[in-house]
Parts: C-alpha cells; sequence; structure tokens
C-alpha cells in the first residue's frame, strides 16, 4: 500500500484478533483517490486470516467516516476519502 | 396435564381480604386484545379508578404471561407487569424475561392480578393450581439474592421461580424494581414499590403442567421455521456474542452516547463499558437464555477487584453501563459491575438509579447541591467511590440526598431548585434511558408518546437507522420508501412510530422478546398472527394482530387521558428540546418545541385522536371497539 500523500486516522474496533474488545487506532498515509469500500477492501487483503478482519462480510460491517455511517454517504462505500478523515471499522451489533 | 391455549385463566389474590379466586377469561377478548398486556391494560382501565394512589390498596397488579408463553414459539418467555405508576401517576407497564411466566402458566394460570394490601409481609406461592400466602417477615429487609436462596430453601426445592423485592421497594424508592428468576429485572416506573405497598415481597412458582396448541403439528412446524430464521439473523448473533452492550462502541464513535448526564456525546475509553470488552478482558464467565429463547443475550460476569470488591453477578445490560458509567462519567468496568450488583440485589432500575446520580452530580458541580446537603459526598463527575455510597443511601432512603433522590430527579429537582430541573433528563415523571433523541426522530417521537416516560421500551424503533437489509425492509413496508431510513428525517416519523408501537405490543401481548421482531426482524406481524392462530384455534390476520395492538395501545393512552393527562404532557426532557447536539457528527441537531409540534400532529392524526387535546376521538373509539371500555373521559366526536 502507497503510505503518501493523504493521511487517514484509522480506528479498528474488535477486528485484531478474535474477542477482542480494544479500539485499535493508528495514523496512516494512503495514496490518492481512495474510497472506504477500497480501503476496506485493502485492509482485508492485508488481515492475519485468523483475524476476525480477515473474513467478516461487509454488511455486517459497521463503517463510519467522522462519525458518520456509510449508508448516509451519498455515495456509500464509494464515497472518497480525504486529507484528515477518521474512518472507524467495527462490527455491527444490536440490540439495548 | 395439558391445558388448551385458548382456555386463559386469571388468578385474583386479594391480600386484603386473603383470598383468591379464578376467573376464565373469554375467548372473545383474548382475540380481540391478544391476551397478555393488551388484556391486562383493559382490566386496569375497569379495576383502578381515576385519581387512585399508586401505592394505595385501589391499585392493582397485573402479571400477565405471554399468550404463546409456555410454548416453542422462539423467545415467547416473556411476561408484562401493569400497574399505576408511582413515579408518574400513570400507566405503567414493564417487561421481564426470565422463566416466571413459564413456570405460572405450567401451574394453571396465565395471568396473577394482586389486590389491596396484606396487613403483614407476605409472599405469593402458586404451586401447581394451589394458591397460598405465606408470611414473608423474616424475608422483609433482606436483599433479592438473599430472598430467592431463602424461599427455595423454605420450599425444598432449587427449581421455581421466584420474582422478589429489594429493599429499595420496601422503602418505597419511586424507581425500585422487580427482580425476576434471580437475574432478571422488571425495572421501571417504580413497579417494585407498589409490590412494597401491598407488603408483597415475592411471588414464587412452580408448575408441572403444558400447554396444548389448537393445531399443534402446524404450530410446532411454523414455531421451528421461525426460530431457524431468527437464529440465522445478525442481531442474533450479535446479541449472543455481545449482550445489549455490544452496541456501545458504535454508539459512542458515532456521537450518540449519552454521557455526563448528557451533556456529551462521547467518553474517552467508552469501549470499556462494552460487551465486547467484557468478553475480551475475561470479565463474562457465562450467557443464558429466558424461557424458549436460542439467542442468549443474557450475562453473567464475575469481577475480582481489588478497589471494589468480588462481583459475581448477571448482565450488565447496555442501558446499564450507559446510566452507571457514561452518565455519571465513569469508564471503570469494574466499578459499574458493582454498581449494577448493587442494585440488583437491593431492587433498583438501574436506569433511573444512573439517571438520579449523573442529575445530582451535575447539581453538585453547578454548586446547588451542597456539600452539607450531599452528606459527604464528593458528587464530582467520575466519582465512582461516591455512585456506590449513593445507591446504598438512596435504597435505604438514609441521609438528605439519599431520600430526596429516591423521589426521582423530577421530585428532587422541583426540591433544590433553580435551573435544575432544566437537566433532570426526565419527562412524565420518568428518567429517560440513555437514547439521544436530538438525532433520531422516530425515537424523539415515541418517547414524547410513550405512555409510562421517554423510554425505549414501549416502542423500539431501531430500524429508522438502517443498518441492515432487514431494517431497510421494515421501513420500506411502512413508508413505501428506504430513504426513510434515515433517523434525522421528521418525515413519515409517525408512520414509523405507529408500526413500531403495534409490533411492539403485539409481540409483548403473546410474550415474545421485542428483540426478535424489532432488532432482530426475524418474528414479524405475519407469523405472529400466524402463530396467535394456530395456538388459539381462531382466525387471525396480520391486520387484525396490528388492529388489536392498536387497540391497547389506545387504552393505555385512555387511562393516561382519564388521570388528566394532555398533549401538553407529550414532552421531551428539556435539555433534549433545547440544547443542540454539542459536538460529533450530529453537532446541533436538535428536536425543538417546533419539531416535537409537528410530529405529534402526525402522529395523533394517524391515530385519529384529538389535535388540540390529543384525546382519542369517540369516533377511533368506537372503530376500535373501545367506547364501551374507555369511559370516564372527556368525549371528543
Amino acid at each position: 500500500m502507497a503510505r503518501e500523500r493523504m493521511g487517514i486516522r484509522l480506528r479498528l474496533f474488535g477486528l485484531s484478533h478474535p474477542q477482542s474488545g480494544r479500539m485499535e487506532e493508528e495514523l496512516v498515509a494512503y495514496s490518492g483517490g481512495l474510497t472506504v469500500g477500497r480501503l476496506w477492501a485493502e485492509l482485508q487483503r492485508r488481515a492475519d486470516p485468523r483475524a476476525p478482519l480477515a473474513s467478516l462480510q461487509r454488511d455486517m460491517v459497521l463503517a463510519l467516516v467522522n462519525g458518520v455511517p456509510v449508508q448516509r454517504l451519498a455515495e456509500g462505500w464509494d464515497a472518497p476519502l480525504q486529507e484528515g478523515d477518521t474512518v472507524t471499522f467495527m462490527v455491527k451489533a444490536f440490540g439495548g | 396435564m395439558l391445558r388448551d391455549i385458548a382456555k386463559q385463566r386469571l388468578l385474583h389474590v386479594d391480600l386484603s381480604k386473603r383470598t383468591t379466586w379464578v376467573e376464565d377469561v373469554p375467548l372473545e377478548d383474548l382475540q380481540k386484545y391478544l391476551g397478555g398486556r393488551g388484556l391486562a391494560a383493559k382490566w386496569l382501565y375497569e379495576q383502578v379508578p381515576a385519581g387512585a394512589d399508586p401505592l394505595g390498596p385501589e391499585n392493582v397488579i397485573i402479571f400477565s404471561t405471554g399468550t404463546l408463553t409456555g410454548t416453542s414459539a422462539p423467545s415467547s418467555g416473556r411476561s408484562s407487569i401493569t400497574t399505576k405508576s408511582p413515579a408518574t401517576g400513570l400507566y405503567l407497564k414493564v417487561s421481564v424475561g426470565g422463566h416466571l411466566g413459564a413456570a405460572i402458566k405450567y401451574a394453571g394460570y396465565d395471568y396473577v392480578m394482586i389486590h389491596g394490601v396484606a396487613s403483614r409481609p407476605v409472599y405469593l406461592w402458586i404451586d401447581d393450581g394451589k394458591v397460598e400466602l405465606r408470611s414473608a417477615e423474616h424475608l422483609w429487609g433482606k436483599g433479592t439474592r438473599e430472598v430467592d436462596d431463602l424461599i427455595k430453601e423454605e420450599i425444598g426445592d432449587p427449581t421455581i421461580q421466584t420474582g422478589i423485592i429489594g429493599p429499595a421497594a420496601e422503602n418505597k424508592v419511586k424507581f425500585a424494581c422487580f427482580v425476576v428468576s434471580r437475574y432478571n429485572s422488571a425495572s421501571r416506573g417504580g413497579i417494585g414499590a407498589v409490590f412494597g405497598s401491598k407488603n408483597l415481597k415475592a411471588i414464587a412458582a412452580r408448575g408441572t403442567g403444558g400447554l396444548r396448541p389448537a393445531r399443534g403439528k402446524e404450530f410446532f412446524a411454523l414455531a421451528r421455521k421461525v426460530r431457524g430464521a431468527l437464529a440465522a439473523d445478525a442481531g442474533s448473533e450479535s446479541l449472543y456474542n455481545w449482550g445489549t452492550a455490544g452496541s456501545i462502541p458504535g454508539l459512542n464513535e458515532m456521537g450518540m452516547l449519552a454521557a455526563y448526564n448528557f451533556s456529551r456525546v462521547t467518553i474517552e475509553h467508552g469501549e470499556r463499558l462494552s460487551g465486547q470488552y467484557l468478553l475480551s478482558e475475561g470479565y463474562l464467565i457465562g450467557r443464558e437464555s429466558c424461557f424458549a429463547c436460542s439467542t442468549a443475550c443474557h450475562r453473567f460476569v464475575r469481577s475480582r477487584s481489588p478497589k471494589w470488591g468480588d462481583v459475581l453477578d448477571s448482565g450488565p445490560e447496555l442501558e446499564t453501563v450507559m446510566s452507571l458509567g457514561a452518565e455519571c462519567g465513569i469508564t471503570d468496568i469494574e466499578a459499574v459491575l458493582k454498581a449494577n450488583q448493587l442494585c440488583n440485589d437491593l431492587g433498583m432500575d438501574t436506569i433511573s438509579t444512573g439517571h438520579v446520580i449523573s442529575w445530582a452530580m451535575e447539581t453538585y458541580e453547578k454548586g446547588l447541591i451542597s456539600p452539607e446537603q450531599a452528606d459527604g459526598l464528593d458528587l464530582r463527575f467520575g466519582n465512582a467511590e461516591a455512585q456506590l455510597a449513593l445507591i446504598q443511601r438512596i435504597a435505604r432512603r438514609e441521609g438528605l440526598l439519599g431520600d430526596l433522590l429516591a423521589e426521582g430527579t423530577r421530585a428532587a429537582a422541583e426540591e433544590i431548585g433553580g435551573d435544575s430541573w432544566k437537566w433532570a433528563i426526565q419527562a412524565k415523571g420518568l428518567e429517560q434511558s440513555a437514547v439521544d433523541t436530538r438525532a433520531a426522530k422516530s425515537y424523539a417521537l415515541a418517547f414524547a408518546v410513550n405512555p409510562r416516560g421517554p423510554d425505549h421500551l414501549m416502542t423500539e424503533t431501531y430500524a429508522e437507522f438502517g443498518f441492515t437489509q432487514e431494517s431497510r425492509d421494515v421501513i420500506r413496508k411502512v413508508t413505501g420508501d428506504e430513504k426513510y431510513a434515515d433517523p434525522r428525517l421528521t418525515e413519515k416519523r409517525a408512520e414509523i412510530v405507529l408500526w413500531h408501537e403495534q409490533c411492539y405490543g403485539a409481540s409483548e401481548a403473546l410474550g415474545f422478546c421485542v428483540f426478535t421482531s424489532t432488532a432482530a426482524f426475524a418474528v414479524n406481524p405475519e407469523n405472529m398472527a400466524q402463530m396467535f392462530s394456530l395456538a388459539v384455534g381462531v382466525p387471525m390476520s396480520e391486520d387484525e394482530l396490528m388492529l388489536a395492538a392498536r387497540r391497547m395501545v389506545t387504552i393505555e393512552k385512555c387511562f393516561n387521558v382519564r388521570e388528566g393527562a394532555r398533549r401538553k404532557d407529550d414532552r421531551l426532557p428539556w435539555r433534549m428540546m433545547n440544547e443542540p447536539v454539542p459536538a460529533g457528527p450530529n453537532k446541533g441537531m436538535i428536536t425543538d418545541e417546533a419539531m416535537l409540534e409537528n410530529l405529534l400532529d402526525q402522529y395523533y392524526t394517524a391515530h385519529g385522536w384529538d389535535l388540540e387535546t390529543s384525546i382519542p376521538r369517540q369516533s377511533t373509539l368506537k372503530f376500535l371497539g373501545l367506547d364501551s371500555v374507555c369511559v370516564g373521559i372527556p368525549q371528543i366526536p
């Protein structure tokens, strides 16, 4: 993955290993033209095969860009990411 | 011995006269009101006169099992308890899981109606059709867990099911609860205080009978099919994995986590309050199901905290970690587990307990509660030690503040004065559950019109978020277009709320856990109607089922109208209507006066209620067949 031009704050919750309940955050640089969907696909490709991230279906992912669910973005998973965006991925959870 | 599901039986217990009698429920009433919560609403209207003291002998408690409770219908073990609330002075229904409902059903009863007041503390023992009032004087003053042990020991059977109040209910704390099957709680509106006022410490039951559906083979086949669909639903998997507290990280990231008495929408390290964290850090030691449920969202946790002591307990639920945790500025999960255990044993609703304390913390920080009034407690946000001390004082009404907070935030704010009422997160006298209604308009409307006060436990409109295809399908079905699966919109909110309150009402009348129908969507009005029909042996279409649920919602409304409640009472807490979301992606959002009025217009119009007063019109009552039931309210053509 090219690490240049675009800085993104990436937050992954519960995706690095089974039963994980911690938030992992890193500042990463990506090449321009990145979308939410491409970022997710790239993360899945690079993931440890044993991690939940590797096998999670996209419709089970809560993907947020600056706290806004991708379903509410006009382009959905194709929404382009901008410099300084915070992107969060976690497994959807229900009930309350 | 098998009993036909259609032949429902109501057990009356008069505590004043120490008498009991049984009434058969007419089949046409079961068909018209669906049983459970529906019939209880009708009976409450008939039994409790307007103006009756909720803590006096005129009030009744109606424990109603769901019509399908005790069968193999998935997640159908819920019961409702209906009464007049001491917190609001209005209608109150609380729902609870566990196994007590099924035990009462197998003992030969579908409903238990408690009348009068016992002269001395008693508990009710129902044993396969035999009914007995036993002395509870040796149990009075004791915590719910100890009483559970003692009753089981006394009966000589560890498998019996119980419902118990703790010391808080004996002291008539306005948010005392009723703990069922040791680890499940019927929590809201001060239901426990009504038991306490009647000197009724507990209900215990054992049943060895069974139930016979009218068309058994078809009923069991359909129940199996729906169970399979439920097991495959993504919502069920999530609830099994993490329980309800699995939603915490998402809410925190979306800026929708109620924190610091709703003055903030996120909290640092909020994920430490989550179900995922409980699992990953080794606190979770087991899961359990309510009767007939394969989801098993219920948790058991163990904590060995050097600071807070050992905890071995159930939960905590989402609302518990929000109210006792984030709302009070606390993310030390071990402290929250301790607070939860205390509330469960003392018998207090964790939502209201967390809210009265977070209100007190804000009031203290703003200087309206002095250190002297706080009885020496440093009540700043985040002080878990002070919170734990205050929980005990509230339950026992100890000290000036403990006694004051035991009355709830509305009464406490009236006493403290100043602007403290503005951050009392309550309406109708009930503390709001921890949903930020400023950024979710169906929730806002549902909370405002909720007959028991602002919470999510009469109408859960989770589908408006549109997080899953199933939820978007519901929104499309209700509104005609999936684009309305957006909580920021005000259009079509009345349709969404009406559908959900009816779906919720039908679920509860039949005994289904609403997670199956409004969080997961495998149980739906169509298959609920089919299951009712096959079990009871009478025709029931989806439309008839929803109409019956609308009937129960209307009776509940009429109960409040008869008590004097009007449109002006359908409100949200002041902060929710006057202080916009302070930060995050929803920054600036608000459900203000004008917006709420618009939503109420939509809702009352859809219901056929008078716009000026919110009173159901006579034409509406006649259409629903309630004109001879809902008498004694102002008649509007």
